[in-house]
């Protein structure tokens, strides 16, 4: 965190002079570990094996806060008799269809609630959406539950037998750790928790980009929610997210599968064919997510305007359906195999910042235009001129059809706009110089490609052309440049009275009838009272009694809530847990909840309300269930639904790994891993002695991701100046590497060189008693810029989450030896295309869903 | 012509006056090594990237020192303190696997033959410190003592400025500090260090390192005050067992003090030594100006002396 | 505005004493729209010229003096953002605790006093950036100095004609130096700035002084030799003797007030070494010159002259010898690699010097001579041996380290 976050780490540094003690758990010795209290050198991508440890030490212990996991967890509730557990069947849970890697998970639900659609078949796709992992759609009437947690077939019984193979000895195995490092962090994170005090987990990528990358962040939330951490100040599972602003792009998104305010993407096939389908599936009658219809038709009425009428359904019919994995490797692979056309490219480096970056960049070169907007050439704009591929003659410029368009980007503090920060603070930001030239603002350039577009079909009478015709874009200019208003865009998103144009003051005012139109349900309170709210800077009184909640510095989602779920700061009768926790709690007199934050509760709910067995809404939430945007208002400590790989967090070695699978011996990696089998992307098997070494990636605080703007610029570059990789002296002196010397790192996809940093910061670690070491590499470095070197990417194999299609650079074997490669660095697999051709107007599932393809 | 006060060694206080002696004091404890203060530094007074070259056996630091184009550096010092069971454990492993070779792994390269220490290789890596670099503005200064130009001033901040537009190159100032802060570029070719950035502190602004500091490792302020906190600070790690702290140039007793007393002082918890620094250290001219000079001087006299004599003492042999 | 409680609030108390209450100017509202902030804010810069004032584009331009008085947008008053920042907080416990007496002084002097530690992460001072111009122009500056000793000494000895042709030697031989310090300028033509300030306390001003001062002397009394006005150029010679004494001394104080080990530690020799080579190349050079203008031999100048030299350079072996038992494990900087080569080279010199000087009366003159031109020789390679002894001490972090103990082991 010191190394990726260091101005977010001023808060640790201040806890630490504090008390607070500081555990790392990173398999290098990092500048975060430099200032840690512990440092726990895990092997990569055994995170799971090391919380599991953590999860068994807090139930055999007993140490788990019982009146909080009770109440606010579903322990008590009891799964459906047809469950099976990895117990039971080495390693694998119930529904596994072993041919497509796919889990039917009909089988995990919560006993009693027959639920029609669960799991697999359409929701195969990957996903972000919220409603998809919180129950929406569950039908709960039938909930069965046992307060004494004696029942087998009750959550926390079934949890307590998952992680009962995860003792201290075997996960010291797994991870090459040591007990001790174990048992040291279990006690302190036991001793640091309950009512007077709180432990916060914060994670990065380190535990994301692994092919279990969710479980492992689920077994993170189990843990926490044990011990009651969550919902309470101090507490939480903490993302220390990436870019700037890359919550902001998740929240109003990005992503393929996404609407704004995490809205899923109407899927292709006959449920969601209808808008009243669509808030079917995707909404529920139980809880919070009952308010799904007014969210999608006040997106729509921001979309279309006057043109979405309750007759055409508010525009619904002409918003584009999902069809398959569009996730970005989906779209590469099939790029490679010619089927697509063209690529906008901005604010993104994938020739060096995904995985097997060598193939991204061949799929690149099978485009016909590609248009990058950045600030300098970065490689994903000169690939076809100086990449590797064309160094080593495999792809001659000539031979690359592919047109680029570059064009200059402004920066952020060219333009106005917003950061949505890790913790949801919107922080909006005025523009403090002009770009120079020809650089533009992404706002800017969309808006003027928009207005062309629309100049373009204004006349055209075919449907398809109907979204276009009919996006209200009516956002003022100003200036010689015509910049358009930004806050007009955010007053959008903030949402309005579709006939008095008059804003909104929260989610609260929309309809699902057309009187509101809203950008993003999520942010609608942004611009109350007509004052940018995310533009506010007031500390306030800091010294005063949770003051340090700064209500008024910029603004967070949702409704300015800065602790989601804080009503778990109560206990179940509305007080505060202790004095020292205390941050929002029920005023007995007044007769609604109140604190320091604004209170994730209904307001006048009180504890004791109970919801009748057929409520409906807000309603079924009782006045002791936190979690509102759950089904059944509990922290799931067992997931029945939402999840393609298991309801409980299971150790998976990574799918490249040199030791098999220590805690479940039949199975190494996640079955449900997706896996693009293809000759371009080649997989190490397990324990294949040509790749005895473990490598991983890591960031810099020099350098910024794929380092378009940090190799670009002297100062930063000098800092760290050539690629390098970590190793410990004992592999170094075993293979005549020199500190400072050039070595060669290799695996099936590429070799490539870098400077050796030989140093006693990694070591070497006994993993079942067998020696294994590790190589670490920063990731940022590319053939163009100031500071150049090869790309630890290009090594990398696509491998993924199935969940969200997250990669794993993490954690994956290759070897190394002394001295400089011989040819460029993807050379070895050139010429390995597969022979799949794919038109562009061409539907080709299994290129977007090898798990369609059977390719698991 | 002006000829320079001789007296103008220690710093003057002018009390009353509205300025006083401002400084930083730069707290190791609490610096996480982000380099940020570097490249504020940099950006703020424009100065040059000194290139992209790996250093070898440098850790994170490739920049190495501080330099005429680099007036902020950090310093990483890796710290091994392998434990006695660490040295076992690993001393064990090796023997199962076989006779100082690393078991298992195919061996590549030329070392596969060597022995190694593999108590060493896995040596429990406890310490990483990093310590945020900067001229002192010494009390005595030396390059301030030695500027035959007349660039190198003293504030009314009390802090020690070079004044580009004066500066010719001479290269004495390089030498004469004793902590090797000030160098001449070679290709501009005057001498460059920290100016506390003094146009900053004209404007009312914190210095641009400070200013960046995530953690506040750098702490500007009133030199008095400094101290003070510094000591405080000093005291409250004592007490939390970390025995080791002290200050680098303040609060020593006169007689003890680093040149006189640094303006940018440093808390650090080992040896300076291992971080570059001196353990004493005094102007070297105000050290050595007056005895050498004497003895310069009289041993001039003395030559000039030597040679009438031999030539009277010629001239009457001859004559006789 | 202070984060700290009560009478202990540096930032409070110190602002106090400095401005008078606080006064934080508060920040400017921005205008509510974006239009108007484009307007007032933004447009003001313009297109921005992104031609760098200095240095390539898209690259850091050198170190420029901000301009006088510029504003700097966000200034405030008396660094109101500089006060106590989040840790020095009282509630983080930062710095809380009172130091008992002593107790700081006492943990600096632990750590500063007594043996090394096994490690030294160097560097720790900079070497000298002076190239071979400044040993080149001790050694000319040294010829000039030990000249004007030798025109003195002529005049006191009666024997003008020779003492002129020693005030040519000195005019000559200090007519390349400023040449040669202009050259190892980093701003060779700020040479000028050198005598805008006269610092008693600097060696290098005071030698900048005196050089110029000895030149000009050594100019106007070979004018007023040339113009046939004795007296005149005679006052003047002993005058510039006078000069001459902290001309060849001089240079080696400016090493001797430096933080190199090698240099600082042998204060008390440098000078004295440094003008018994003056001497000793001054003589050998006038020798030399008046030999070829036709003094003859056994001349008491030209005896007086070879006594000189041998005596001087005997002087300088003696004094360097003792210096460098002396210097113990700094001595290494003197005796190893390209500055002992140099050494002993001059050392080598000398001696074969000595022997022919006593070989000369059955050799002839010419030994005599040859033996000049050695001393001669031998003045440069001691004057770069000097200087390359002071590059590699400063690069020895052990030594240093060393000496700034206070403890450089015998
Ligand atoms: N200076 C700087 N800051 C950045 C960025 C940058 O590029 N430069 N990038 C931004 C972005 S986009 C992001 S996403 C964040 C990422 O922020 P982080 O996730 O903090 O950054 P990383 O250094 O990639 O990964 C953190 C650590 O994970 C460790 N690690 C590797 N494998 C494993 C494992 O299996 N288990 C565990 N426990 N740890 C493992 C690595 O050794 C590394 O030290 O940083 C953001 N901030
Ligand atoms: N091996 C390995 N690979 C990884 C990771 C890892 O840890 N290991 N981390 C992954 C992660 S977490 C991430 S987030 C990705 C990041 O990978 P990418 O997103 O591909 O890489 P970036 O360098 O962040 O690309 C951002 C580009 O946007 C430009 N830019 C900045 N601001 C603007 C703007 O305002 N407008 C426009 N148009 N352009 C702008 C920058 O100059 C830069 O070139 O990499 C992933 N890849
Ligand atoms: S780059 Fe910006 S967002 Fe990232 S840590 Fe630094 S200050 Fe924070
Ligand atoms: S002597 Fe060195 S440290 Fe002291 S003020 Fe001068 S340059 Fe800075
Ligand atoms: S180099 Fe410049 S600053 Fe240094 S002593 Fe010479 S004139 Fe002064
Ligand atoms: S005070 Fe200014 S000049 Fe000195 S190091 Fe800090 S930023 Fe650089
Ligand atoms: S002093 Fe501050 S800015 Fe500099 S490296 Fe340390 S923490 Fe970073
Ligand atoms: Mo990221």
């Amino acid at each position: 965190m010191a190394e990726a976050h260091p101005v977010g780490f001023r808060w640790v540094m201040k806890a630490k002079e504090r008390g607070a003690r500081i555990i790392h758990v990173d398999p290098r010795f990092s500048r975060t570990s430099a200032m840690a209290d512990q440092h726990v050198a895990i092997r990569p991508g055994t995170d799971i094996a090391f919380l599991g440890g953590l999860i068994r030490h807090v139930i055999e212990t007993e140490a788990y806060f019982r009146e909080y996991v009770i109440p606010y967890t579903n322990a008590e509730t009891i799964i459906d008799e047809r469950f099976r557990d990895v117990e039971d069947l080495d390693g694998v849970f119930s529904g596994l269809d072993p041919a497509t890697g796919m889990y039917d998970g009909s089988s995990w639900n919560y006993a009693g609630c027959d639920e029609a659609e669960v799991a697999a078949g359409w929701r195969v796709h990957a996903t972000q959406a919220f409603s998809e992992h919180t129950g929406a759609g569950m039908r709960l009437e039938g909930l069965e539950r046992d307060e004494t947690l004696q029942h087998p077939r009750c959550v926390f019984r079934i949890l307590k037998r998952h992680f009962s193979r995860y003792t201290p000895e075997a996960v010291a195995r797994t991870c090459g750790i040591s007990r001790e490092d174990l048992l040291a962090v279990a006690d302190a994170v036991v001793r640091n928790s309950g009512r007077d005090r709180t432990t916060a987990y914060c994670y990065a990528v380190g535990l994301t980009q692994h092919t279990v990358g969710v479980q492992m962040i689920r077994a993170a939330a189990i843990l926490q929610l044990l011990l009651g951490n969550i919902g309470r100040p101090g507490g939480g599972i903490v993302a220390l997210r990436g870019h700037a602003t890359i919550q902001g792009s998740t929240d109003i998104p990005t992503l393929y599968d996404l609407l704004p305010g995490y809205l899923h993407m109407p899927r292709a096939g006959e449920k969601e064919q209808t808008l009243a389908g669509y808030c079917r599936t995707e909404g529920a009658r139980r809880g919070w997510w009952a308010n799904f219809d007014r969210y999608a038709v006040s997106l729509l009425k921001a979309w279309f305007g006057e043109a979405a009428t309750v007759e055409n359904e508010y525009g619904f019919g002409h918003v584009p359906r999902l069809s398959g994995n569009h996730s970005h490797f989906a779209t590469m692979l099939r790029a490679l195999d010619g089927g697509v056309d063209g690529l906008l490219v901005m604010g993104q480096n994938p020739a060096v910042g995904s995985q097997n970056a060598g193939l991204e960049r061949r799929a690149l070169a099978s485009l016909r235009w590609l248009v990058v907007r950045d600030f300098a050439e970065v490689e994903t704009a000169s690939f076809w001129r100086d990449s590797p591929e064309v160094q080593s003659g495999e792809l001659p410029p000539e031979r690359i059809q592919t047109e680029v368009f570059l064009m200059p980007a402004a920066s952020h503090v060219e333009k106005e706009g917003s950061f949505t920060n890790t913790q949801r603070v919107v922080q909006w930001r005025d523009k403090a110089l002009a770009s120079p030239g020809d650089a533009r603002s992404e706002l800017w350039f969309l808006h003027h490609l928009a207005k062309r577009l629309k100049e373009h079909y204004g006349s055209s009478e075919e449907e398809r052309d109907w979204p276009i015709r009919h996006l209200t874009w009516d956002y003022p200019e100003h200036g010689e440049r015509r910049e358009p208003d930004a806050e007009a865009v955010l007053r959008e998103i903030n949402g309005f009275e579709t006939v008095s144009g008059r804003l909104v003051s929260g989610f609260d005012d929309l309809r699902a009838d057309g009187s509101t139109a809203c950008g993003c349900w999520i942010y609608s309170g942004i611009y109350r009272d007509g004052v940018n709210q995310a533009r506010r800077r007031n500390p306030g009184d800091l010294d005063a009694p949770g003051g340090w909640v700064s209500p008024e510095w910029g603004w967070a989602w949702p409704a300015n809530r800065r602790a989601l779920y804080n009503r778990a700061s109560a206990d179940p009768d509305g007080r505060p847990w202790s004095e020292r926790k205390r941050y929002v709690w029920w005023d007995e007199q007044a007769g609604h909840w109140t604190g320091y934050d604004v209170p994730d509760f209904p307001a006048g709910k009180p504890p004791a309300y109970r919801a009748p067995p057929d409520a409906e809404g807000m309603d079924a939430i009782s006045g002791d269930d936190p979690f509102i945007m759950m089904a059944d208002g509990r922290g799931w400590l067992y997931s029945p639904r939402g999840l393609l790989d298991g309801p409980l967090p299971t150790h998976y070695e990574p799918v490249e790994s040199p030791v098999g699978n220590l805690l479940y011996p039949d199975i190494g990696a996640s079955p449900a891993a997706i896996r693009w089998m293809r000759p371009e992307n080649p997989y190490h098997v397990t324990g294949d002695p040509r790749f005895p070494v473990v490598a991983t990636t890591f960031r810099l605080t020099e350098h910024h991701t794929a380092g378009g703007m940090s190799r670009t610029l002297p100062w930063l570059a000098e800092l760290q100046p050539e690629m390098f990789a970590e190793i410990d002296p004992l592999l170094a002196a075993d293979r005549g590497i020199e500190d400072g010397g050039w070595m060669t790192i290799v695996t099936e996809r590429a070799e490539i060189e870098a400077r050796a940093l030989v140093t006693d910061r990694i070591r070497p670690m006994q993993v079942d008693g067998q020696p294994v070491h590790r190589v670490a590499m920063p990731w940022h470095y590319g053939f163009d810029g100031v500071a150049v070197g090869d790309s630890a990417n290009d090594l990398i194999a696509l491998a993924a989450d199935p969940n969200v299609s997250i990669h794993e650079s993490r954690a994956f074997t290759c070897n190394v030896r002394a001295g400089r490669r011989a040819r460029p660095s993807t050379a070895p697999l050139a010429g390995t295309r597969s022979a799949r051709r794919v038109a562009a107007n061409e539907d080709d599932p299994a290129a977007e869903n090898p798990k369609e393809a059977g390719q698991g | 012509m002006t000829v320079a006060p001789t007296g103008e060694i220690a710093v003057r206080r002018e009390d009353g006056d509205e300025v006083q002696r401002m400084g930083f004091f730069t707290d190791t404890t609490v610096c996480i090594g982000c380099k940020a203060c570097e490249v504020a530094c940099k950006q703020w007074n424009d100065l040059p990237a000194d290139g992209v070259q790996f250093r070898k056996g440098g850790s994170y630091d490739h920049t190495g020192a501080l330099s005429a184009s680099t007036w902020r550096h950090v310093r990483f010092v890796e710290l091994l303190e392998p434990s006695e069971e660490r040295r076992t454990q690993a001393a064990e492993a090796l023997a199962a696997g076989g006779g100082g070779q690393v078991p298992t792994l195919p061996a590549t390269g030329d070392g596969g033959e060597e022995a190694v220490d593999v108590a060493r290789a896995v040596a429990d890596m406890d310490k990483w410190i990093f310590m945020s670099d900067v001229c002192k503005h010494c009390t005595n200064a030396g390059c301030l003592d030695a500027c035959p130009t007349g660039a190198l001033i003293r504030t009314e901040f009390q802090t020690v400025f070079l004044q580009p537009d004066v500066c010719n190159g001479c290269g004495y100032c390089v030498p004469a500090c004793p902590f090797g802060v000030v160098d001449r570029d070679p290709i501009d070719g005057r001498a460059g260090k920290c100016t506390l950035c003094y146009d900053r502190l004209l404007d009312g602004l914190e210095p641009a390192c400070a200013k960046a500091c995530p953690t506040d490792s750098i702490q500007f302020g009133p030199y008095e005050d400094l101290v003070e906190v510094a000591s405080e600070r000093v005291a409250t790690l004592h007490r939390r067992g970390v025995e080791g702290a002290y200050l680098y140039g303040a609060a020593d007793e006169s007689g003890e003090q680093l040149a006189g007393g640094l303006g940018a002082f440093f808390l650090l918890t080992e040896p300076p030594e291992r971080f570059g620094l001196p353990a004493q250290a005094e102007s070297p001219i105000q050290e050595n100006v007056v005895p050498a000079t004497l003895a310069a001087i009289g041993s001039g006299l003395l030559a000039a002396a030597g040679v009438a004599a031999t030539f009277f003492s010629a001239t009457r042999r001859m004559r006789r | 505005m202070s984060n700290r409680p009560g009478g202990r609030t540096p930032t409070a108390r110190w602002l106090r004493t400095a401005v008078g209450p606080v006064e934080v100017e508060t920040h400017e509202e921005p205008p509510t729209s974006a239009g108007e902030r484009e307007a007032e804010w933004v447009t003001g810069h313009g297109d921005r010229d992104m031609t760098p004032a200095l240095g390539t584009r898209g690259a850091p331009a050198r170190y420029r003096r901000a301009v006088e008085g510029a504003a700097v947008a966000l200034a405030r008053r008396a660094w109101g953002d500089a006060r106590w920042s989040f840790l020095f907080r009282s509630d983080t416990g930062y710095a809380t605790e009172q130091p008992r007496p002593g107790e700081i002084e006492a943990a600096g002097r632990r750590m500063r006093t007594g043996e090394l530690p096994e490690a030294v992460q160097g560097p720790i001072i900079k070497p000298p950036v002076w190239s071979w111009e400044v040993p080149l122009y001790f050694w000319f500056g040294g010829i000039a100095a030990g000249s004007s000793f030798t025109a003195l000494a002529c005049d006191l000895a009666s024997d003008p004609r020779s003492a002129a042709t020693a005030r040519k030697v000195a005019l000559g031989a200090v007519a390349p130096c400023p040449v040669l310090l202009m050259t190892d300028l980093g701003r060779p033509l700020r040479f000028l700035n050198m005598l805008r300030i006269l610092k008693p306390r600097s060696p290098m001003s005071t030698g900048s002084w005196c050089i110029t001062t000895f030149g000009s002397l050594a100019a106007v009394s070979v004018g007023a030799d040339v113009l046939g006005r004795p007296r005149l150029a005679r006052a003047l010679g002993a005058a510039n003797s006078l000069l001459g004494g902290y001309l060849g001394s001089y240079t080696g104080v400016l090493l001797a007030t430096t933080a190199v080990p090698v240099w600082a530690r042998s204060r008390l020799f440098l000078g004295p070494i440094f003008v018994a080579t003056a001497t000793a190349t001054g003589a050998s050079a006038t020798r030399l010159v008046l030999a070829a203008t036709g003094l003859p031999r056994g001349h008491p100048t030209r005896e007086a002259l070879g006594q000189v030299e041998a005596g001087a350079m005997l002087a300088e072996l003696t004094l360097s010898t003792i210096n460098e038992r002396r210097l113990g494990r700094l001595a290494s900087a003197l005796t190893e690699g390209a500055a002992g080569r140099l050494f002993r080279a001059a050392q080598l010199g000398v001696a074969a010097g000595l022997g022919l000087r006593f070989l000369s009366r059955r050799l002839g003159p010419r030994a005599h001579h040859a033996a000049s031109l050695l001393y001669l020789g031998a003045g440069v390679a001691f004057r770069f041996a000097w200087i390359s002894a002071g590059r590699a001490s400063s690069a020895d972090d052990e030594a240093v380290a060393l000496t700034a103990r206070g403890r450089p082991p015998r």
